[in-house]
């Protein structure tokens, strides 16, 4: 029990390491600005875009309550068709080589060639860019189940056949537990890539959510308002990978590397 | 020992290997085992020893049936090792504890007993192993939260939980330190005097193949063949300073010696 108090102070301590580097950061950026006398309209100081959002601040609450709501919609059914397939191809092995193949397919096509077609089909609504969501965060989690179904610890594996139990039995009682670890590694690269989805999505043709924002405020080098989208897409991400990495700890308590991270 | 631990009883049986041969395909084929014969009596504790690279790890793999032999048989009983394992005779501890790391002590013990489908439910409660193994207090802690000699004591006792006639036992202690290795060599040796399965120990110590086994095995190195088959006719408790152990001692190492010029 000492290794989780130490894991925690020293995770306590890394998070002021992180909240310092933001923060010089951004004075450096101030700084620069100011001392060099950047325009506003090729690079806003932090503050300026900080002021542009807490002017207008129910603007960008629905803008963003609109692209984090695809961007998880997306992610949930980017996870959910990640992990079926991937449990489909660990019970039956032999379909690996042609679904892989398919998912390699949608993998490889280019988001800015399908996000234009799904709009034009779908509409302006926020459907096409659940889809497009899906579609970028499912990869990743396929990908690392796949992984975290099939590499279970050798000994496991020959203590249950040592039991004779059945596919489904090591499937249910071995490999899933032992796949969470991994599913937590696709997440925190599905995660961001859920709200880059969604924002893509947007520019394509949207009518809300932070995507547009940005469309229109890069169409009219209104470029504070771009930033703040962009400064709120960052405070998400960040936000976001910190709540996975939480969870984690809580649902992997299990697994000894976690502690001396 | 056995006091409060209830009737425990184990059907009898033999082992037969006959001609047993296993060769690994890998690039080139390599012989890890050739032309193995040998008969194991009902409730014997034997030890296997050779240098490293011998095949006995692979012999009790053919053994558990997680590999099939490239040629020859083992029969338990009439049974071929598929049967024997669907039958629930036989059950396999490694030199990795195999615990799941996500279940508590207890939930480990009872997982087994949950998955194995045998007609001959254990009449030991997980409660009475965790007592017998000396790990009662630890029963809701995580395997992260054992130290090895502890995660492997856990893994003893998940066999015996299992009520197998046979236990296949690949090095099981090699990874602990002496003192833990030696505390539980002898806590085997007691749950075999108690229970009396039929044990097949792989071990490269042989200080403590003379001490447990009745019946030692000499494997030579690449390909593995059975060089010696010693009876250690030695009463219990064997003195490591006596004379008939040090002679002992003196032939297998005679043994083992020869398998360098082989």
């Amino acid at each position: 029990m000492n290794n989780l108090t130490f894991a925690k102070h020293k995770n306590n301590h890394s998070n002021l390491v992180a909240w310092i580097i933001v923060a010089i950061f951004l004075v450096i950026w101030e700084t620069i600005v100011r001392v060099t006398s950047i325009p506003v309209y090729l690079l806003p100081a932090p503050s300026k875009i900080l002021t542009t959002i807490c002017q207008n601040p129910e603007n960008y609450i629905q803008a963003s309550a609109i692209t984090f709501g695809e961007a998880l919609a997306g992610l949930i059914l980017g996870i959910i068709a990640g992990v079926l397939i991937a449990s489909i191809l660990t019970l039956l092995p032999g379909l690996e080589d042609g679904i892989m193949t398919l998912a390699i397919l949608v993998k490889s096509t280019p988001l800015v060639a399908i996000a234009p077609l799904l709009t034009l089909w779908l509409g302006f609504g926020v459907l096409p860019k659940i889809i497009i969501t899906g579609l970028l965060t499912f990869f990743p989690v396929l990908i690392n189940m796949i992984g975290g179904l099939q590499r279970v610890d050798p000994p496991l594996l020959d203590l249950f056949r040592s039991w004779n139990t059945s596919r489904w039995e090591m499937f249910r009682f071995l490999r899933v537990s032992s796949a969470i670890p991994y599913l937590f590694s696709a997440l925190k690269i599905a995660a961001p890539l859920s709200m880059i989805g969604a924002v893509v999505a947007e520019w394509t043709g949207a009518s809300g959510g932070l995507g547009r924002i940005m469309w229109l405020a890069y169409s009219n080098l209104n470029l504070p308002f771009l930033f703040a989208a962009i400064f709120i897409l960052a405070a998400a991400g960040i936000f976001l990978y910190r709540l996975l990495s939480w969870l984690e700890t809580k649902a992997v308590f299990w697994q000894p590397a976690q502690l001396n991270e | 020992m056995d006091g409060d631990i209830g009737h425990f009883r184990l059907t009898t049986m033999t082992i037969l290997i006959r001609g047993l041969s296993q060769v690994f395909n890998n690039g080139t084929s390599t012989k890890a085992i050739d032309n193995i014969s040998i008969e194991i009596g009902d409730k014997q504790f034997v030890a296997i020893i050779g240098p490293s690279g011998c095949g006995k790890s692979t012999l009790l793999r053919l053994m558990a049936n997680l590999v099939t032999p490239t040629s020859g048989s083992i029969y338990y009983d009439d049974q071929n090792p598929s049967s024997a394992v669907r039958n629930g005779k036989i059950a396999w501890m490694s030199q990795s504890p195999a615990l799941l790391p996500w279940l508590s002590v207890q939930k480990n013990l009872e997982l087994s007993n949950r998955l194995i489908k045998n007609d001959r439910e254990s009449s030991l409660t997980s409660g009475q192993v965790l007592s017998r193994v000396g790990l009662s207090e630890a029963a809701t802690q995580y395997p992260f939260m054992l130290s090895g000699g502890m995660q492997q004591r856990l893994a003893l006792g998940r066999l015996l939980m299992q009520n197998a006639p046979v236990w296949l036992m690949d090095e099981p202690f090699a990874a602990l330190d002496e003192i833990t290795r030696e505390r539980l060599s002898e806590e085997l040796f007691d749950l075999w005097r108690d229970f009396h399965p039929t044990v097949l120990w792989v071990t490269h110590n042989i200080y403590e193949a003379i001490k447990l086994a009745d019946r030692i095995l000499v494997f030579s190195p690449q390909p593995g063949r059975l060089i010696a088959d010693v009876i250690n006719p030695l009463p219990h408790p064997r003195l490591e300073n006596s004379v008939p152990f040090q002679n002992l001692l003196k032939n297998l190492r005679h043994s083992l010696k020869q398998t360098d010029s082989l």
